[in-house]
């Protein structure tokens, strides 16, 4: 379907959803992980507000919407691609997180020492909804209530979320320490 | 505040956006939790700096192919919006003339009347939609009303009173079914979806949630684009997007669609909508 724009409409799309372009992307490739999958994604999203833009009414946030329809997006590809030992779109890892305990001391070292590889592996690891939140939120900087309208959720269904991802990332990375610390110790030996 | 209800406070949201008095008093004067908040914070500061991640850019071949998408969209014009102006006082010739000029129409409407065909031209430059589109329009248009604010023309709970309401207002009837404890009716207005105007009426239904008819003429409407079942003898094609659900049906010369937010669609609806 070839999308139907009035001039101000497209000069609004201009103004309004390309700016955000790179956060489209960074969403796609955050949830997706495949740079490939990613690509197709962002640009299936991009079509989708193209073609649903003039249905916007003026003074909607558009960020937040176009922020839904990747989610969407995303979502509806992670359903069609089965993988096996990846968590499907709606996991919310309650056994794994209440494995955790009372919420431990965190040691700065941990974060700031971890590999790049180590930090991505462990993202992978989480569910892909939370990984969109945390990119909204603490990478993108959205305020929550924002954040919570792009991912069409409750903001207190947010916080959880962010809550039960940071645990479990700050979790992997210390267990990724602590393997990379008993691998040197035996080598040491 | 308990430690763990501190500790979880400030792992939901380590900049205290949405803390309440209490967490900032405490967090402002705790050693510990500015430590504990600075730790997680490096978390977001890490990622933000993680070049899969937040460090992460559109391709520019991307970019670039997207940017040519959108300058390859056909622009339509706009519609301006013209500035009201006080109603003029219409001058005494002008008031004598009126009734002789409608008059004079009406003669000559009748004499040129059986020669001439005023049907519209075939092609109506109406952009021929299918069901499947019927169902993205009506679906996104939920997940719209509800962020607008549900906008309601009018606050009708009379089902025939609504009826007339969409009947006067749209170039179409309609009549809506009759009133069922299941759905309760709240208003409507006149709604624009697939390219054409449209009748919407707005149900609350057991859990609160909304549920929404639209009516749009069936004419142009190709029957593809949408899985399809019978249901108690009508064909009724089915789909989600926005997190919100769609029925679609033709009822005579009327295609109609009830939406629901995603699960919320109450069982009854095919006994209270269905014709």
């Amino acid at each position: 379907m070839t999308p139907r724009l009035t001039a101000s409409e497209k000069q609004r799309f201009e103004n309004e959803v390309v700016p955000h372009l790179d956060v489209l992307y960074r969403m796609a490739r955050s949830v997706c992980c495949d740079r490939d999958v990613a690509d197709e994604v962002a640009q299936e999203a991009f079509l989708k507000a193209l073609g649903g833009f003039h249905g916007l009414r003026p003074g909607t946030n558009s960020r937040a919407w176009l922020a839904r329809i990747v989610h969407n997006a995303c979502r509806d590809n992670w359903r069609q691609r089965t993988r096996r030992g990846e968590h499907g779109w709606d996991d919310d890892l309650e056994a794994e997180v209440d494995a955790l305990g009372a919420a431990p001391d965190w040691q700065p070292g941990v974060i700031r020492e971890a590999f790049d590889d180590d930090v991505e592996t462990a993202l992978q690891a989480l569910p892909p909804r939370w990984r969109a939140a945390i990119l909204l939120v603490d990478v993108e900087g959205w305020s929550y209530d924002e954040a919570a309208e792009g991912l069409g959720i409750a903001s207190g269904s947010l916080r959880s979320a962010l809550h039960r991802a940071r645990r479990v990332l700050y979790a992997r990375l210390v267990e990724t320490a602590a393997g990379r610390g008993r691998r040197m110790g035996e080598a040491a030996t | 505040m308990s430690r763990d209800r501190l500790c979880r406070v400030i792992l939901e949201d380590p900049h205290g956006e949405t803390w309440d008095e209490q967490a900032h008093v405490h967090a402002a004067e705790c050693a510990e939790c500015v430590a504990y908040r600075t730790s997680v914070a490096a978390l977001g500061d890490r990622l933000q700096a993680l070049p899969s991640f937040g460090g992460a850019t559109l391709p520019p071949m991307l970019r670039g192919a997207m940017l040519e998408h959108l300058a390859a969209v056909p622009v339509s014009a706009d519609i301006v919006d013209l500035p009201t102006r006080p109603r003029e006082t219409t001058a005494w010739w002008r008031r004598a003339a009126t009734p002789a000029a409608i008059a004079a129409s009406l003669v000559l409407g009748i004499i040129i009347g059986d020669r001439v065909d005023f049907r519209p031209p075939a092609d109506t430059g109406e952009v021929p939609r299918s069901v499947g589109q019927y169902i993205s329009d009506v679906t996104h248009d939920h997940y719209l009303i509800e962020r607008i604010g549900r906008p309601l023309e009018v606050a009708l709970t009379d089902e025939d009173e609504m009826s007339g309401w969409l009947s006067n207002s749209l170039a179409f009837d309609i009549e809506l079914p009759v009133r069922d404890p299941a759905f309760d009716l709240e208003g409507g207005r006149v709604w624009h979806t697939v390219g054409r105007l449209s009748a919407m009426a707005s149900y609350v239904v057991g859990d609160g949630s909304r549920v929404i008819l639209f009516a749009v003429p069936a004419l142009g409407l190709s029957l593809d684009g949408a899985p399809s079942e019978i249901v108690d003898g009508v064909r009724v094609y089915h789909g989600a997007e926005w997190d919100h659900e769609a029925r679609v049906w033709i009822d005579g010369d009327l295609a109609m669609a009830l939406v629901a937010p995603e699960g919320h669609m109450p069982d009854d609806w095919r006994r209270v909508f269905l014709p």
